[in-house]
């Protein structure tokens, strides 16, 4: 502890840091920027690995075969959604009721501060329908949750039906430990704040919306569906959520091992992986995938309808299928598969997602990178900040300048040391007094 | 404090009305039985169950005269078999215990079935007699029994449930049920030390009954002011003697149903029993298994008591999991088992089949037959019932075998009746620090209101701020006129509030408080913290009006009614009403944290603690400059002098 008591080394630092203040800056500006540019750097980073025990291996026997026919009650919510010009409401709750679901509506209205981009508007009215298949023999506590946006246009059909397949699917098992609420949400993410505010009887953004009659206890974790189209290409997975929230990184590994496992190409930020992480254009692509992502959570918004749900503490992801030139298609069915075996897994879980990393950078799907390892990229960004400081209040700090006193006293030698001495006992007697 | 008498006044007059109407109208009550005579001795072994027993009922004509007195009725009452059984009983001298199983199944209007199994013992004994040990058990479980002797229980009831009751699907049921493990004992007015007895006597049922009843203790268990009554006979209802203890936690299996089939006479040997296999009877949406115990009378005097054992366990088969095209339900789809016997020590051995909604026989079709039909009112509302009297081997047929085959006719399900009264529970809000419980209860009755009585318990780590308690009905402020608190202790008794509510007619009646959680000690969390806490369900209880009330009296043909269940030509009953239990999470540290706590705390304590150290014990001195030779060799000789140095 030379530095707090050594006056002599500790007015050599100071000198040090005041006079190399700026090249110093310059390093630890660099320092930080290579850090981060590095993490990118498929060596230099950590395979994505599943904590949760209880979801340990993706051994799971996908027996969902009715894509075909989810795709077609697809066709037939998207003709219902034309003639009703809006939500098919009673269309679904019909669909549900007959897949043996308990079927209830939620309506809400929220006027717009500026006028609705499609219709230009200020008051959006639309209602939620959503289906809960409760678990055999549970108690109500706990509750997944998959979601589908009824999205204006030609979009979502898809999901909707895949969505209404899946329930019909899941209702014949016996397994179900947590209650499945199925749930078709008007107007996007307003109707998707509606629904949770209206579950969890809180209303933090002004709008007005019914009770709920029907609940499932705690939600543990949500999935939010987006597909436009038969078949797709691969799978993008959204996490970006509200204010940059992210979900248990744990989520994400369970999508990645069942994409693995099914066959289906997946991407993150809409980049797919690489392989050729030792040439430019592989690493290009890692910085942007991971750049993207810290750009998304900068803006603060929420990229998909999952983004809400991490405010009430529920894991939450959107997925979404692509369809693009590419030769390999996937269909209905082995989404469903996928999905069937992710929520499988979840249905195992114990406790909520908490074992693995909240704060995390994607490079890739198998690759991340924790907090722990992009924290010191910004401490060296913030260190230029303290040693600006520094520089600024005359080459001393206020804890520098303290000590530098204590060099001045050579001045008047023997009265400081005997100063001191004085305020050693007394310190100490203070200490042993309060008991330490 | 004026207000407060004025409730309390209301509540006494509340009382009276529960008391009177638990006593007149519940299930189980038994207060005075007619049995001496043969008659009444026929007529005891033809009901099931609970019986009903109002005191104030005249002992009536044999109903089996007034049906055969009119042979074109076409309600044959099972009441006809009864001359044989009389014959028999005077012939010999009848046991003083008797045993009677049933199983009522009630199609669901959703497609789904209910079974309900019910097995009564009967035992005029004395427990407590002085001077005199009950050794010598015939049909009654010893293990029971000697619990009762050992720890003067007056009245036991515990239930085992695993799954939720869907009200809103399935209707009432015939006893509710909370998920979980519920226990709920009267001890005799001669114990001192009731919170001892009950602790033994939790461990001791933990045993009996392969369950984690051993983790009731003081922070779970409360003394209702005002909620429970006993069931059986006498009328002392001091409620320092009542304990109640509810784990929602408690999951329900195998090991739970085995010790529970072991307490039957006939085991899973024979009788109704052998339908009871594990491995269907959890592939279903509900199951829930109960005891209960309790002293009912004798005779029509009500001099001496005798004790009633009756274990029941309802299951509810789902259509949609059991992996079938066809609506089609039997008793070996449903238990992979038929029937091939009754048991051999039981005076009575039934299955009522509900054919209420089935008049015609348009909604489903029942196979084999029978034409043995009986009428009583379940619940408030009168229902029919194809009763199949399995101590009759014509029962069995030709191939020797019972398979009850119910097959629907139409494909889509009707919608069911509302029932009455249901309640539903949430938690509201987000985030760890505050939260506020929501309790619904929905009263669907047109135009009559109902006073329900409330009861909550809350576990002590939610704080409940008991002033931001708000009753509303239809938006407006619904003031209870009783409301009961006793405040929760930090580890040692969780919250209890008990409340009289008058829900208007057709409303939803809106209970929140509000609460903080409070942080654990770090040895208080459970092994799976993050999974989160478990409260309790909270309670209605209630007296309803039947929908028959207003025309039963014109209506009702009394002699044909078979006591399946209650059978009464009241206009009123009893029902409780129970809601899901809630799961909590309360703020909880990152049990893997501690190396990063140790490795940060010792580097905290090394920088700081050791510089601090450092500066305390180091003397300061002044550093003197090394003196030049010239001077050193000068304060040498200076010293040799004598005189102060340079």
């Amino acid at each position: 502890m030379g530095l707090l008591s050594d006056p002599n080394r500790r007015r050599a630092l100071t000198n040090l840091l005041t006079r190399l203040n700026t090249p110093l800056c310059v390093v630890c500006y660099l320092a930080g920027v290579a850090w981060f540019m590095g993490l990118a750097f498929e060596p230099f980073t950590l395979r994505t690995y599943m904590s949760e025990n209880a979801m340990g291996s993706t051994m799971v026997e996908e027996k969902f075969g009715s894509g075909e026919r989810a795709l077609a009650t697809g066709r037939e919510f998207a003709a219902h959604k034309k003639k009703a010009d809006g939500m098919p409401v009673e269309w679904l709750v019909k669909a549900m009721q007959s897949k043996g679901l308990e079927v209830f509506t939620q309506s809400f209205s929220r006027t717009l501060p500026f006028p609705d981009e499609n219709k230009e508007r200020y008051m959006v009215r639309g209602t939620n329908v959503y289906g809960i298949l409760r678990a055999p023999r549970g108690p109500r506590t706990e509750a997944l949750v998959l979601s589908a946006p009824c999205s204006p246009g030609n979009s979502n059909n898809q999901a909707v039906g895949l969505l209404l397949g899946l329930a019909q699917y899941f209702r014949g098992q016996i397994y179900w430990a947590k209650d499945i609420i199925f749930l078709v949400n008007e107007h996007d993410l307003i109707g998707m704040q509606a629904w949770l505010e209206g579950y969890h009887h809180t209303n933090t953004t002004g709008m007005s919306w019914t009770p709920l009659h029907g609940r499932a206890g705690s939600i543990q974790s949500a999935l939010s569906l987006e597909l436009s189209s038969d078949v797709i290409t691969s799978l993008d997975l959204v996490l970006e959520g509200l204010n940059g929230q992210l979900p248990n990184l744990d989520l994400a590994n369970l999508f990645y091992a069942f994409c693995q496992k099914i066959g289906v190409l997946c991407t993150i930020q809409g980049k797919l992986q690489r392989n050729d992480w030792d040439s430019t254009s592989g690493y290009n692509n890692a910085v942007q995938t991971m750049l993207l992502m810290v750009l998304k959570q900068a803006s603060g918004r929420s990229w998909g309808d999952h983004g809400l749900f991490l405010r009430y503490h529920i894991e939450a992801a959107t997925i979404r299928g692509v369809n693009s030139f590419r030769q390999y298609k996937t269909d209905a069915t082995t989404v469903g598969k996928l999905l069937e075996g992710m929520y499988r897994k979840l249905n195992n879980l114990l406790e909520r997602l908490h074992q693995s990393y909240f704060f995390y950078l994607l490079p890739s799907l198998s690759r991340f990178v924790s907090i722990g390892y992009y924290m010191p990229a910004f401490g060296l960004l913030a260190l230029i900040l303290l040693l600006r400081v520094s520089a600024n209040t005359g080459g001393s700090l206020g804890l520098v300048g303290r000590w530098r006193l204590s060099a001045d006293l050579h001045k008047s030698k023997c009265k400081a040391a005997d100063f001191l001495n004085a305020q050693r006992i007394q310190l100490t007697q203070a200490f042993w007094a309060n008991g330490i | 404090m004026a207000a407060y008498k004025h409730s309390a006044v209301l509540l006494l007059c509340c009382f009276a009305l529960v008391s009177d109407r638990t006593l007149a109208s519940k299930p189980d009550q038994n207060r005075a039985e007619p049995e001496p005579g043969p008659e009444s001795h026929a007529r005891k072994s033809d009901a099931i169950s609970p019986r009903e027993d109002d005191s104030n009922r005249e002992p009536e004509p044999e109903p089996a005269g007034s049906v055969q007195e009119d042979p074109g009725s076409r309600w044959q009452a099972t009441e006809a078999l009864d001359p044989a059984e009389e014959a028999a009983g005077t012939r010999r001298r009848a046991p003083n215990d008797q045993f009677q199983e049933e199983l009522v199944i009630r199609p669901l209007s959703s497609g789904d079935i209910y079974s309900s199994f019910q097995f009564r013992t009967r035992w005029d004994t004395d427990f407590f007699k002085p001077g005199r040990k009950v050794a010598n058990y015939r049909l009654f479980p010893k293990s029971l029994g000697q619990v009762i002797t050992k720890f003067s229980v007056r009245e036991l009831h515990v239930s085992f449930t695993q799954g939720f009751w869907r009200t809103m699907q399935w209707g009432p049921p015939f006893l509710s049920a909370p998920p979980g493990a519920e226990l709920w004992v009267w001890f005799q007015d001669t114990v001192t030390d009731v919170d001892g007895a009950w602790k033994e006597l939790t461990n001791v049922l933990s045993g009996i009954f392969c369950a984690s009843l051993n983790f009731i203790d003081s922070t779970n268990t409360v003394q209702p002011s005002a909620s429970f009554k006993p069931l059986g006979v006498g009328n002392v209802t001091n409620q320092k003697f009542l304990r109640y203890a509810v784990l929602p936690r408690e999951i329900v299996c195998t090991e739970n149903l085995t010790p529970w089939k072991k307490l039957l006479p006939c085991g899973s040997k024979t009788g109704l029993a052998v339908l009871l296999k594990s491995e269907k009877l959890f592939h279903s949406s509900f199951h829930s298994q109960a005891v209960h115990i309790r002293p009912v009378c004798q005779n029509w005097e009500c001099k001496s008591t005798s004790w009633e054992l009756r274990q029941t366990l309802n299951v509810v088969f789902d259509l949609h999991t059991s992996g079938q095209s066809k609506r089609e339900w039997s008793l070996f789809k449903m238990f992979s088992r038929t029937l091939t016997e009754a048991c051999p020590l039981a005076s009575s051995s039934k299955i009522y089949v509900d054919v209420t909604d089935n008049s015609q026989g348009a909604l489903f079709e029942l196979s084999p037959s029978t034409p043995s039909l009986s009428q009583a009112v379940v619940l408030g509302d009168r229902r029919t019932y194809s009763v199949y009297d399995l101590v009759n081997p014509d029962a069995f047929g030709a191939q020797r075998s019972l398979n009850i085959l119910l097959r629907w006719r139409t494909a889509d399900s009707a919608d069911a009746l509302r029932p009455l009264l249901h309640g539903e529970r949430y938690v509201a809000g987000y985030g760890l620090q505050t939260g506020e419980i929501h309790t619904l209860i929905y009263n669907n009755h047109p135009y009559r209101a109902f006073p329900v009585l409330l009861l909550d318990t809350v576990p002590w780590y939610l704080r409940l701020y008991i002033h931001t308690l708000s009753v509303t009905s239809r938006a407006r402020d619904n003031k209870p006129s009783y409301i009961h608190y006793q405040p929760s202790k930090d580890r040692l008794r969780p919250h209890l509030l008990e409340m009289l509510l008058q829900l208007p007619p057709n409303s939803v009646t809106e209970v929140t408080v509000q609460f903080e959680r409070a942080l654990l000690k770090w040895t208080e969390y459970t092994p799976d913290p993050n999974h989160g806490f478990y409260v309790g369900h909270s309670m209605g209880v209630s007296i309803l009006y039947s929908i028959l009330g207003s025309w039963s009296s014109v209506a009702m043909d009394t002699n044909v009614c078979v006591s399946v269940f209650p059978c009464k030509e009241e206009s009123t009953y009893f029902v409780r009403v129970y809601t899901e239990p809630l799961l909590v999470n309360l703020p909880t540290p990152d049990f893997s944290m501690p190396y990063n706590v140790i490795c940060l705390t010792c580097t905290v304590v090394a920088v700081g603690y050791g510089s601090l150290y450092n500066l305390l014990t180091r003397t300061f001195q002044v550093d003197e400059p090394s003196p030049s030779l010239a001077k050193r060799l000068a304060n040498i000789i200076r010293r040799m002098r004598g005189v102060p140095l340079l």
